[in-house]
């Protein structure tokens, strides 16, 4: 048996080498820090709300309805990159899970009605910049609690004076996703005193049929 | 008989150096999946994901080209004895994950979905470590080598 372990040591010892080697050379968005400093071990109780407060289903704007079309699908004529552009949207079957909202915690219709309009708001997405590229609300941050950039991407962030006061908006791929949680407490704070996330994230707000743009824009 | 243990030591290895492979490009999704795991110290959790890719693919590739055997053998039954504890305790709980296994950016799926996959993944794993079990008992025949019999110091 004593050989298997020394060979057990061989392979740890050499996966620790080359896996240090390899990490030293990988560029800032595919690199994390040694040591997370996320809370990994606790489960978030559901929150329990009275019926009348639980959002159910999502509800598309009759205004944008188009039913010939799939969520994501792009009309024609839309091509370019970093503009602002409309998603067409089906109508969605009721059948998602009921969207139960928690302190500082939003839907994707209030964060469009009350936030989104004239830039009152400050959006930042906490995906990764590979779901950032693609597709996100106009104008907002990429800032992912997963990179390893991230706390140099808050400090610039709560650095940058001209943003002071507004209310921020943080979302990332739905319900259970919690890194909008996780860049929301690392934002909170005097200068920030309204920081939200929303609950239903991006799938929420592209399923409502609300505007999308692609890019890669980072915190300045 | 003789090679069915040695063929299942290449599957097992493929099948290790398949799931390293995409954790290995991307660890900051491996680490999300580790967390949503909800067992391990958010301090442990980087640690993890920037290393045990690297364990499961140079056990996988140890596996595949017949060096390290029983190490390697150690190592990823080893670890699919971690893989299906950390499921079951989570199904056990009613947390339902992601196992993160092949593909660190599934498609989102309902509780009752992931439920299902877990125990789907528990019983793939089990039948791996069977795997391993066959090819390990396997190992040791190849290794039950004649003695130096007597009739050599006789005829000396």
């Amino acid at each position: 048996m004593k050989p298997s372990i020394f060979e057990v040591l061989g392979i740890v010892v050499l996966s620790v080498i080359v896996g240090t080697g390899v990490h030293t050379m990988r560029e800032k968005k595919t690199k994390i820090p040694y040591i997370g400093k996320f809370d990994c071990t606790t489960i978030k109780p559901k929150a329990e709300v009275p019926p009348s407060e639980v959002e159910s289903g999502i509800k598309p704007p009759e205004s944008t309805l188009d039913g010939d079309k799939a969520v994501g699908e792009k009309a024609d004529g839309d091509e370019a990159d970093g503009d602002a552009e409309k998603l067409p949207v089906r109508p969605v079957v009721e059948e998602d899970k009921p969207l139960v909202l928690g302190e500082h915690e939003i839907n994707a219709e209030t964060a469009f009605l009350d936030y989104f309009p004239d830039g009152f708001a400050v959006f930042i997405d906490a995906r990764r910049t590979k779901h950032f590229e693609p597709g996100h609300i106009p104008g907002a941050i990429s800032i992912s609690p997963w990179q390893g950039d991230f706390d140099e991407q808050i400090e610039v962030f709560l650095n940058d004076q001209s943003k002071y006061g507004q209310p921020v908006i943080v979302y990332c791929t739905g319900q259970d996703c919690e890194d909008s949680h996780k860049v929301a407490d690392s934002l909170r704070g005097p200068d920030y005193p309204e920081v939200l996330v929303m609950k239903d994230g991006f799938p929420g707000w592209t399923k409502r049929g609300y505007p999308t743009e692609k890019g890669s824009e980072k915190a300045e | 008989m003789k090679t069915i243990p040695i063929r299942f030591e290449a599957v097992l290895g493929a099948i290790f150096i398949a799931a390293a492979w995409p954790k290995i490009q991307e660890p900051p999704d491996f680490a999300h999946m580790i967390c949503n795991y909800k067992m391990i110290p958010g301090g442990v959790v980087n640690l993890m994901a920037i290393y045990l890719p690297w364990i499961e693919l140079l056990a996988g590739a140890a596996l595949i080209f017949g060096v390290f055997r029983r190490g390697s053998l150690v190592t990823v039954g080893g670890l699919l004895v971690v893989f299906i504890i950390a499921l079951g305790f989570n199904l056990m709980r009613g947390h339902p994950v992601d196992c993160g296994c092949f593909d660190l950016h599934p498609v989102q799926k309902s509780p009752d979905e992931l439920f299902a996959d877990m125990k789907t993944t528990i019983l793939r794993d089990v039948g791996m470590l069977a795997m391993v079990a066959v090819a390990w008992l396997g190992l040791r025949r190849e290794c039950v080598c004649p003695r130096p019999s007597s009739e050599t110091s006789q005829a000396e």
